[in-house]
C-alpha cells in the first residue's frame, strides 16, 4: 500500500501546482489562423478545464520547428510509439523511479489493493474536439475486454486471479477497474507502452466498427479487402498499441501530441509526418500549451547504416533505435560537429547485450535431454571466453554476465549474474565428458548418444543486430574447443519469430531485459512470454492457457510461475521484492538461460540545439523512452 | 553475356583497324606458315596481343594463389583476434637499420592497440619493436589439400606468435591478406564451375538441337526461350532464399553455382545450334558422312573444332560473369553467408560506415573483383582474335 500512497502523493501535490481555470491560455502560432477562422475552437475551451501543468526540464520553450527522426523499414511502428509516448493512465518519472498521473488527474486504491478509482480531467477532449470521458474506458472493458471475438483469451496485463478487470462509471469523469483479487502491480503497468488500451480508443469514433453499435458492421467487413472478421475490421481502423495500423489512420481520435497526417505510416510509406494535436491536454508552468514542436517529421531507411548515415550527416534530431550500439560511437563521435550534434548516453536498462535461450523443450528427444542437463549447459557457459567478445564486439564496454537484474539494482542476485561467466575450457570439457558425450567424430565433435553430431543450429536477426552475428562466430570458435558444433545464420525477423513460435529452435538468442525492470520484464526467468521465452514456448503456452495447452513445466518452472502469480497479487512491495528475490534463486538454479556480457550503455544523437532533453536517459522498452521524457517539451533554441 | 552475332568471328567482319596479315608472326616464315597446325596459329597469334598475355599471367596467378591458399595465407583466416581488431595494413619493410649495420632482411613494425576512453575509437601507434619475417616460417596449422597436416606457410613471422597483417584486420581482428587468399579460391572456382556446366550444356543442346533439328530442334529452342525470357535476378534471388540453411555453406554454394550456370547456358546453346545447322551441309560435313565416319566422329573432329573461337571467346567472357553473379548474390545476402570466405563475403562485410570511416582497407577485396574481372577479358579479347588465324 505504501507505494500506492506515495503516488497519491505525488498527485495530490501536482494538482496544488494546477493554476485556476480563469488562466488565459497559450497556444502555438501555427493554430492562430484557423482559431480567427473559426475551425478550431479558442485554446481555453480546447484544454480541460485543469490541463496537466508540466514543469519543462529547463527552461520555458518556444513553438515551432520539425523534429526528425528516421524509422528503419516497414516495421518499426515502436519508434512512433515511444516519441509519441503511450499515453495511459499513468506515466513513469523520468528518472523511471516510480509513475505519475497521466490521462488520469488521480486516484484512490482500497485498502485490499483490488479496486482502483481514476479521476479524468474534466473537459480533456479527444483530438476531434469530443469530450474523454469514462465512458471511453467502460467501452474498452465491457465491449472489448470481455469480448470473446475480440480477445479469446484477455491480455494477462488485466487479467488477476483467472478473472478480467471489470469497470464501474461513478460519473462521467470517474471510474472504478476492479480485480478478482489484489493487484499491487497495476499503477506500474499502466505505465508501460502494453497497457495503454483503456484509454487508446474513442468510443465515439470506434464503436462504429463493433457489432454491439453498429449491427451492419459485417457489411463493412465485406466491403473491406484482407478483413475477415469485425475485430480485424475494428484493429484495422482505431489500431492495437503495437502494430502498424495505429499510425495509419488520420481519422482516428487520440489523446496524443501530434496526430498522424497523409496516409500515416503504412506499407511502402517513405515518409510519415506528424502535427500537433490542438486538443493535447498539458500546458507548461507559463500557460502554453504543449508541444512546443510543431511536427514530427519521420523518414523510413531500408537498413541501419542508412539509418547511421542519417545520423552522422546531421539529418535526425533525437534519436537512439537502431543506432545504439555501442560499437557506433567512434563513428558518431568522430562527426558530431559536422553533424550538428551531440552523443546522447542512454542508460541500459537490460541486462545483457545477448542472451542464449536453450531450447529445454525441443522437439528432439535425444537433443532435449542432452540440453535439460544442467552439467551440459554449464559447460557451454564456461566454454564461451566472454572477455574476448565483449573486447571485439562490444569495445571493451560490459563485463562477463549472464542475466538478471544489475549490480545497482535492489534486487541483484549475483549467481543470477555471475555464476559461470569464466572461461574454462577444460572444466567445461570435463562436464561433457561427464555427461556422457564422450564419443568424438572425425572433426573432433562430439557425438550425441544417437550418434549424431552435437551441432547447434541457430536463427539470429542479423539485419538488426550483426553484433549477435559477430559474437556467434567468436563463440562458433570457442566451442569448436569443447567439441560442440554452432552453425549460425542470418534470417529476416518474421523467419526468426516463425521458427521460434514453432518451437523449431536448438537455442535463440535476443537481448535479455530485465537489468533495471526485472519485475516488469521477467520473461528470462518465466515461461510467461510467448515471442521472448525462447527457452520454453510449450511452457508459457501451458501457462498463459491455464494449463490447457502447450506442454507441463518442470516442478521448478511451476514453483516460480506460482510464486509470480504471488507477487503480482502481493500490495505490499518489500514482501513483493522478497517474492522474486525466490524466483531469481531457483532461476539461477536452472541456469536456463545463459548471458554474454552486462548490456554496456547505448548512444543516440540529439541536436545541439535541441532543449528540455535530459543528460541520460533510461533505455528501456518498459520505459518507452524518450517518451517519459516528455518530447512535447522539447524546443529548439535559437 | 555478348551477343552471338558479334563474336562468332568467322562470319562478321571485323572492326580491326590494324592490316589483315597483322595477325601473322613477322618471324614465320610463309612455308613455315603453310604446314603450321592450327594451334601453332593461334599461339602465335595471340603472342602479339600484349594486354591478353597480361591477363593470362594475372589469371595464372591468381589461380596459383587460390590452390595454395593454405600455403599463401600466413594465418587461419577465422581466427580472431582481440587484440588486431581493425588493425591497419604494415608495409614490409626490407632494410634493417640495426647496431651491425644495414642488413637485408624483411620486417614490418610492430603495432599497439589504444581505445579513446571518451568516443571508443581504436587507434594503432607503432612500438618501436619489429617483427622479423621469413619464408616458409611456421604458423597456423592446416590440413594441407586435406591430405596431410602441416603449419608451413610461405612467408611468416620468425616468432610464431606474433602477427601481421598484409592488408590490415576486420573488425573481429581477422587477418585480410588471409583471407583474401581463402575467398580467391572460392570465388575464381564458383566461376570454373558454373562456367563448366554451362559450357557442357550448352554444347550438347545446342550441339543435338542443331544437328537432328525436327521437333527436338523446335523442343530445344523453345526451352532456351523459356530460360531466356526469366528475369535472372529475382529467380536467383528467390532460389537462393529457398535453400535450406541447415545444409553446410559449400553445398549452398554449389547449388548457387548450378542456379546461375543453369540460366547462362542458353546463349551458347543457341550459337552452337546455328552453326551446326549451318554447317550441316558443307561439303566437309557431307564428306565425311559419305566416308562413313560415325556420328561422333563428324560432331567432335570435324564440327566442333570449327566452334572453338567462339567457345573459347564466350568461355572467357562468361567467368568474370560469373564471378560477378556471385559477388552480386553475397553482397545482396543471398549467395555465400559467413562464415564461408568469398570476395562477395568479404565486402558485404565492408558494407558498412563503420568500414568506411575506420578500415578503408577492408575493402581491398573490391580491387580483386576489378583485377580479376578486367584480366579474364583482355585474355578473351586476344584468344578470340588469335582463334581464328586464317580470319584476316
Amino acid at each position: 500500500m505504501s507505494f500506492a500512497r506515495r503516488i497519491l502523493g505525488t498527485a495530490a501535490a501536482l494538482a496544488l501546482m494546477t493554476p485556476l481555470a480563469a488562466f488565459a491560455y497559450e497556444q502555438a502560432p501555427m493554430l492562430d489562423a484557423a482559431v480567427e477562422a473559426g475551425d478550431l475552437p479558442p485554446v481555453d475551451d480546447r484544454l480541460p478545464a485543469k490541463p496537466e501543468v508540466i514543469a519543462p526540464l529547463e527552461s520555458i520553450g518556444t513553438y515551432g520547428g520539425t523534429l526528425r527522426r528516421m524509422l528503419g523499414g516497414s516495421n518499426d511502428h515502436n519508434s512512433i510509439l515511444r516519441v509519441v509516448s503511450p499515453q495511459g493512465l499513468t506515466r513513469w518519472k523520468p528518472d523511471f523511479s516510480e509513475v505519475v498521473p497521466n490521462v488520469a488527474e488521480s486516484w484512490e486504491v482500497n485498502d485490499e489493493g483490488t479496486e482502483f478509482t481514476f479521476h479524468l480531467r474534466e473537459g480533456m477532449k479527444w483530438s476531434d474536439g469530443t469530450p474523454f470521458t469514462a465512458d471511453d474506458i467502460v467501452f474498452f472493458v465491457d465491449d472489448l475486454l470481455h469480448n470473446k471475438e475480440f480477445y479469446p483469451n484477455p491480455p494477462a496485463r488485466f487479467v488477476v486471479a483467472g478473472e478480467a478487470m471489470r469497470a464501474e462509471k461513478v460519473d462521467d469523469h470517474t471510474v472504478k477497474l476492479i480485480f478478482a483479487a489484489p493487484y499491487g502491480t497495476f499503477l506500474t503497468e499502466l505505465a508501460t507502452p502494453l497497457a495503454q488500451e483503456p484509454v487508446l480508443w474513442a468510443k465515439h469514433y470506434c464503436q462504429q466498427f463493433h457489432p454491439k453499435y453498429n449491427p451492419d458492421v459485417q457489411k463493412m467487413v465485406d466491403e473491406t479487402e484482407a478483413v475477415e472478421d469485425w475485430p480485424a475490421l475494428y484493429r484495422l481502423n482505431c489500431g492495437e498499441v503495437e502494430a502498424p495500423n495505429r499510425w495509419s489512420n488520420p481519422e482516428r481520435p487520440t489523446l496524443d501530441p501530434w496526430l498522424v497526417t497523409g496516409e500515416g505510416y503504412s506499407a511502402g510509406s517513405t515518409q510519415v509526418v506528424m502535427e500537433r494535436n490542438p486538443y493535447f491536454w498539458q500546458v507548461d508552468t507559463e500557460g502554453n500549451q504543449l508541444p512546443y514542436i510543431d511536427k514530427l517529421q519521420m523518414g523510413v531507411a531500408q537498413d541501419n547504416q542508412a539509418l547511421l548515415l542519417e545520423a552522422v550527416a546531421g539529418n535526425i534530431d533525437m534519436q537512439r533505435r537502431k543506432i545504439s550500439n555501442i560499437s557506433n560511437k567512434p563513428v558518431l563521435a568522430e562527426n558530431m560537429e559536422k553533424g550538428g550534434y551531440k552523443i546522447l548516453n542512454m542508460i541500459n536498462s537490460n541486462s545483457n547485450s545477448m542472451a542464449i535461450h536453450f531450447n529445454m523443450t525441443h522437439k528432439d528427444p535425444v537433443m532435449r535431454d542432452v540440453i535439460r542437463n544442467r552439467d551440459v549447459r554449464a559447460a557451454l557457459s564456461l566454454g564461451i571466453d566472454r572477455e574476448e567478445i565483449i573486447d571485439i564486439v562490444y569495445a571493451g564496454q560490459g563485463e562477463p554476465w549472464q542475466i538478471g537484474p544489475r549490480p545497482d539494482h535492489v534486487l541483484y542476485n549475483e549467481k543470477l549474474g555471475r555464476q559461470l561467466t569464466e572461461y574454462d575450457p577444460d572444466r567445461a570439457n570435463e562436464l561433457l565428458d561427464q555427461a556422457g558425450l564422450t564419443e568424438r567424430d572425425g572433426d573432433g565433435y562430439r557425438l550425441l548418444p544417437d550418434g549424431r553430431r552435437f551441432t547447434f543450429n541457430v536463427n539470429y536477426t542479423g539485419i538488426e543486430q550483426p553484433d549477435w552475428g559477430d559474437s556467434l562466430e567468436i563463440i562458433k570458435e570457442q566451442w569448436e574447443e569443447i567439441g560442440v558444433e554452432l552453425n549460425a545464420s542470418s534470417v529476416e525477423r518474421s523467419i526468426y519469430y516463425s521458427r521460434g513460435e514453432a518451437n523449431e529452435h536448438d537455442f535463440m538468442v535476443w537481448g535479455a531485459p530485465g537489468g533495471l525492470d526485472p519485475t516488469l520484464s521477467p520473461r528470462d526467468v518465466l515461461a510467461v512470454h510467448p515471442q521472448a521465452s525462447w527457452f520454453a514456448i510449450p511452457w508459457t503456452r501451458w501457462y498463459l492457457s491455464g494449463g490447457s495447452e502447450g506442454e507441463e513445466p518442470t516442478e521448478a518452472m511451476k514453483k516460480r510461475l506460482a510464486l509470480y502469480d504471488a507477487y503480482k497479487a502481493e500490495a505490499d512491495q518489500g514482501k513483493a521484492l522478497d517474492i522474486f528475490r525466490q524466483i531469481h534463486t531457483i532461476a539461477a538454479e536452472e541456469l536456463e538461460v545463459i548471458g554474454i556480457s552486462l548490456a554496456p550503455n547505448l548512444v543516440g544523437v540529439v541536436n545541439a540545439k535541441l532543449r528540455n532533453v535530459p543528460e541520460a536517459i533510461p533505455a528501456s522498452w518498459m520505459y518507452p523512452d524518450p517518451g517519459p521524457t516528455l518530447p512535447q517539451t522539447y524546443y529548439y533554441a535559437e | 553475356m555478348t551477343n552471338p552475332a558479334e563474336t562468332t568471328s568467322g562470319e562478321t567482319p571485323e572492326t580491326n583497324a590494324l592490316p589483315a596479315d597483322s595477325h601473322l608472326p613477322v618471324d614465320a616464315q610463309p612455308d613455315k606458315l603453310a604446314v603450321a597446325s592450327q594451334w601453332q596459329l593461334t599461339w602465335w597469334a595471340f603472342r602479339k596481343h600484349k594486354l591478353a598475355q597480361l591477363g593470362l599471367w594475372i589469371i595464372g596467378l591468381l589461380y596459383l594463389l587460390s590452390i595454395f591458399a593454405e600455403f599463401v595465407a600466413p594465418d587461419d583466416p577465422t581466427k580472431q583476434n582481440r587484440r588486431a581488431v581493425f588493425h591497419p595494413p604494415q608495409m614490409i619493410h626490407f632494410v634493417d637499420r640495426t647496431e651491425d649495420g644495414l642488413r637485408l632482411r624483411p620486417y614490418v613494425y610492430e603495432m599497439d592497440r589504444q581505445r579513446d576512453p571518451d568516443t571508443l575509437a581504436i587507434s594503432y601507434t607503432p612500438s618501436g619493436e619489429k617483427i622479423y619475417l621469413r619464408l616458409f616460417g611456421r604458423g597456423a596449422e592446416y590440413k594441407f589439400w586435406g591430405l596431410w597436416e602441416t603449419d608451413i606457410h610461405l612467408f611468416a613471422t620468425v616468432n610464431p606468435r606474433d602477427k601481421f597483417f598484409l592488408f590490415g584486420a576486420d573488425r573481429l581482428g581477422r587477418d585480410m591478406f588471409s583471407r583474401v587468399m581463402y575467398g580467391t579460391r572460392i570465388s575464381m572456382s564458383i566461376g570454373l564451375v558454373g562456367v563448366a556446366i554451362s559450357l557442357v550444356l550448352g554444347i550438347t543442346l545446342g550441339g543435338i538441337s542443331g544437328y537432328y533439328g525436327g521437333r527436338i530442334d523446335a523442343v530445344i529452342q523453345r526451352l532456351i526461350e523459356f530460360v531466356l525470357s526469366l528475369p535472372t535476378i529475382p529467380i536467383w534471388l528467390a532460389l537462393a532464399a529457398a535453400l535450406p540453411p541447415s545444409w553446410p555453406i559449400y553445398q549452398q554454394y554449389f547449388v548457387i553455382t548450378l542456379i546461375v550456370s543453369l540460366v547462362g547456358w542458353t546463349e551458347l546453346g543457341r550459337v552452337v545450334r546455328g552453326r551446326f545447322l549451318a554447317m550441316k551441309n558443307d561439303d566437309f560435313v557431307i564428306a565425311a558422312r559419305l566416308d562413313g565416319a560415325s556420328e561422333r566422329r563428324i560432331i567432335f573432329r570435324h564440327m566442333l573444332p570449327s566452334l572453338t573461337s567462339h567457345i573459347i571467346a564466350s568461355l572467357t567472357l562468361a567467368i568474370p560473369l560469373m564471378i560477378l553473379a556471385e559477388t552480386g548474390l553475397s553482397f545482396l545476402g543471398l549467395g555465400l553467408q559467413p562464415p564461408a570466405i568469398s570476395w562477395g563475403v568479404l565486402l558485404k562485410e565492408a558494407q558498412n560506415i563503420l568500414s568506411i570511416s575506420q578500415a578503408p582497407w577492408l575493402f581491398i577485396p573490391g580491387g580483386f573483383v576489378v583485377i580479376a574481372v578486367l584480366a579474364f577479358n583482355f585474355l578473351g579479347d586476344g584468344m578470340r582474335d588469335a582463334a581464328d588465324p586464317y580470319s584476316h
